[in-house]
């Protein structure tokens, strides 16, 4: 269906500007701008002629190549084919190009293996697979301030340890230790043989730590608000001598 | 005599017909959509270069073009999404502003060698570039193309009561220019 005005239309029109602006419904309408001669005579060929320009490179898109019958039926499987040859031969055939005299030495091992090995070998990894594992000590909900601190602790205690060891093992200069003495040292048994209270010292000690760490009451040790309550006056005497002598000082109630 | 739209289409799928046919498209339609298209465009180059466009995307297009809408509707989509995508173009070109591209339009309308600043049709020309783009289309599409909202509606993809309103304010502001110039 073509677009005919119809003098219905144009009616219609003309009212509707009449209502909104007779001003604007009076103005003429004759065209006021110019075509160049025989311009719409021309158009159509115009325009032919640029989708003909245009056409060639659609026509690359739309090029009749033609592929062999049931070229993409056994295209899969003729692809797969040289993929399969291309794994046999890979090793041999690459090897056989770049280096032959590679290819031709034997690729038997020549390293020996103790007697029995391998047939024991079978026996021995279950065996250390079922070995319990050491004992995980989470930190759970510890924060992460506490946990650097731990870890600043376990720092100053191997250093501690390893002090402690070279001051039994060097004569003079008790603050020196010496790189061999530090290398050899075996810092857990080391670690092992320090006592609590050592470390405890150590860690109260050490500026910045920022942590009271108290060591746990051993059965040797008293309670001395218990003590004082319950004890005579000589053996008040003697435990303040004791004390005294250790130079610790309490703090009495 | 000229062919309806049906039988057009029919031939132009035929492809012994189909340069015949188009070529009939291209002479029934050329000159609505030259005015429409130049009416917006304003220059005669610029609105030829759209009007090329549209028809060779007529052509690419014309094989799946569904029957059931109407050619002459379609052609007018095509003409004025194309003719709002140069105008947008030369902006974008120019990196100039929308007012700039009005004074741009003005200027042409100006440099016209039939111009003539007393004669209202120059003066109406010079008022329908004040206008938005898409009021611009409403407004030619209404009073020189005579279209009826219904089919407007289609080609500008918009309700008729948002026409409505859009041609009533277009006149309006017409008129102001009119008016004041």
């Amino acid at each position: 269906m073509s677009y005919d005005r119809s003098m219905e239309n144009r009616e219609t029109i003309i009212n509707e500007l009449m209502e909104i602006s007779p001003a604007i419904a009076n103005i003429s309408r004759s065209n006021v701008f110019s075509v160049p001669p025989s311009y719409f005579n021309n158009l159509a060929q115009e325009v032919l002629a640029r989708i003909q320009v245009e056409d060639i490179s659609f026509g690359v898109k739309d090029a009749p190549f033609s592929v062999p019958a049931g070229y993409f039926d056994g295209l899969a499987g003729s692809i797969l084919n040289k993929i399969n040859q291309q794994k046999e031969q890979s090793v041999t055939e690459e090897l056989e190009e770049l280096a032959p005299l590679l290819n031709s030495i034997s690729k038997a091992p020549v390293y020996q293996v103790p007697e029995g090995y391998f047939e024991s070998l079978e026996l021995t990894i279950p065996l250390k697979l079922d070995k319990p594992s050491a004992r995980v000590f989470s930190f759970g909900k510890i924060g992460r301030t506490l946990q650097y601190a731990v870890a600043a602790s376990v720092a100053g205690i191997l250093m501690f340890g390893a002090y402690m060891y070279t001051s039994q093992n060097t004569e003079g200069d008790d603050m020196v230790i010496s790189y061999d003495s530090a290398l050899n040292m075996n810092v857990t048994a080391e670690l092992a043989e320090t006592n609590e209270q050592e470390i405890a010292a150590y860690l109260n000690e050490v500026p910045g730590v920022g942590y009271n760490v108290t060591t746990t009451p051993t059965s040797d040790e008293i309670n001395v608000d218990e003590y004082l309550e319950t004890a005579s006056d000589d053996e008040i005497k003697d435990y303040l001598n004791e004390y005294q002598e250790t130079g610790i000082t309490t703090t009495g109630s | 005599m000229q062919l309806d739209d049906k039988e057009l289409l029919q031939q132009f799928k035929q492809p012994e017909t189909k340069e015949k046919a188009f070529t009939a498209i291209i002479k029934k339609y050329q000159e609505k959509l030259y005015w429409h298209v130049r009416r917006l465009v304003v220059d005669h180059d610029d609105a030829n270069d759209v009007l090329q466009n549209v028809f060779i995307k007529v052509w690419k297009g014309l094989e799946n073009f569904r029957e059931d809408s109407q050619l002459y509707t379609w052609l007018y989509r095509i003409g004025t999404n194309e003719s709002l995508t140069f105008l947008d173009q030369q902006k974008r070109k120019a990196s100039v502003s929308f007012d700039e591209v009005e004074a741009g339009l003005s200027n042409k309308i100006k440099a016209d060698e039939g111009f003539d600043a007393q004669k209202l049709e120059w003066k109406l020309q010079l008022a329908i570039q004040q206008l938005p783009e898409k009021q611009r289309a409403v407004f030619t599409l209404r009073y020189y193309d005579e279209m009826p909202y219904e089919e407007m509606s289609r080609v500008l993809d918009t309700s008729e009561g948002a026409l409505k309103a859009s041609y009533h304010h277009a006149v309006k502001k017409i008129e102001d220019f009119i008016k004041n110039h």
